[in-house]
C-alpha cells in the first residue's frame, strides 16, 4: 500500500497482536475466546444503551440504540456457539481477570468510560465508538484464525462482517457531522 | 520458491484502493500484513492485520496462504 499506515487515515485497531485475545486472560481455547467476546459485547451493549438514552440528537441516538441491540444479538450468537462447543447451556463464564469489572472492546473499563462520556460531544463519543468497533473487528478476524473448528470460524467471520457494517454506519455519521459526507 | 516467482508482478495500491478492497472482501480471502516493528503495530494497525516485521518476513513466508492476495504496509 503506497504511503503505508500514514496514508491510511482511517480505522485502526490498537494493541499488540495478542491484544483482545490475551489482554484480559490467557484465553486460547475456543470456549475462552467465546467467553471473552461475550463479556466485551455485554460491556459495549451497556455503553451504547447508556449513550443512546443521553443523546439529544435523534438520529445518533437511534444508531446507538440499534448498536446496543446488535450487541445483544451477538451475545445470543455467542451463547449458542458456547453451548455447542462446550455441550453446556447457560451464560458463558466471566473470563479470568475480568471478574467484578466490565470492560469495553479495546480494553477500557466500562465505568470509567461512562464517566468520561459525560459532557463529551457527539463527535468525541462517535470517535471512541469507532475505535471500539475497529478493535472488535480486529479481534473477531484474529479469533477466526485462532480456532480450528468450522462452526466457530464461521461464527467469528460472520461477527467480523457485522462489526465492519457497524463501522461503516458510524463513520458515515461522523463524516456527515464533520461535513465530509 | 521457483525461479519465475522472482518475476511475479507486484502492484502498489493507494490507501483508497486498499480500503475499497477490504470493504468488498471477507477477512479470510486475503493476507493483510503489517511489516513494521511491534511497537508501531501496537500503537495502531489495520483491523485484522498480521504482524510480520520486515526482518522476519523471509522466514515466515510459510505463514501466508499463497493462493490469496497479499497486502503489505
Amino acid at each position: 500500500m503506497s504511503g503505508g499506515i500514514d496514508a491510511w487515515n482511517g480505522l485502526v485497531a490498537g494493541g499488540a497482536y495478542e491484544a483482545g485475545l490475551a489482554y484480559f486472560s490467557r484465553a486460547s481455547l475456543p470456549e475462552e475466546l467465546i467467553s471473552l467476546s461475550f463479556a466485551l459485547e455485554e460491556g459495549n451493549r451497556v455503553f451504547y444503551e447508556h449513550i443512546s438514552r443521553n443523546l439529544k440528537e435523534e438520529e445518533a441516538a437511534s444508531i446507538f440504540r440499534s448498536m446496543g441491540q446488535a450487541e445483544e444479538r451477538h451475545k445470543e450468537t455467542l451463547r449458542e456457539l458456547h453451548a455447542r462447543v462446550t455441550g453446556k447451556g447457560g451464560t458463558p463464564a466471566v473470563p479470568e481477570g475480568m471478574e467484578g469489572v466490565e470492560f469495553l472492546e479495546g480494553g477500557a473499563p466500562l465505568g470509567e468510560t461512562l464517566e468520561w462520556a459525560k459532557g463529551k460531544t457527539l463527535e468525541e463519543i462517535l470517535e471512541l465508538a469507532i475505535a471500539m468497533e475497529a478493535n472488535a473487528l480486529d479481534r473477531y478476524i484474529k479469533m477466526g484464525r485462532a480456532v480450528t473448528d468450522d462452526r466457530s470460524m464461521e461464527v467469528f467471520l460472520a461477527l467480523s462482517l457485522e462489526e465492519q457494517k457497524h463501522l461503516e454506519r458510524m463513520t458515515s455519521l461522523l463524516d456527515r457531522l464533520q461535513g465530509k459526507g | 520458491m521457483g525461479f519465475f516467482d522472482y518475476f511475479q508482478p507486484v502492484s502498489t495500491w493507494t490507501a483508497e484502493e486498499v480500503r475499497a478492497f477490504l470493504r468488498q472482501k471477507s477477512a479470510e480471502s486475503y493476507n493483510l500484513i503489517d511489516v513494521r516493528q511491534p511497537g508501531e503495530y501496537e500503537s495502531g494497525h489495520l483491523p485484522g492485520a498480521r504482524l510480520i516485521p520486515m526482518a522476519e518476513l523471509t522466514d515466515r513466508l510459510g505463514d501466508l496462504d499463497r493462493s490469496k492476495p497479499t497486502i503489505t504496509y
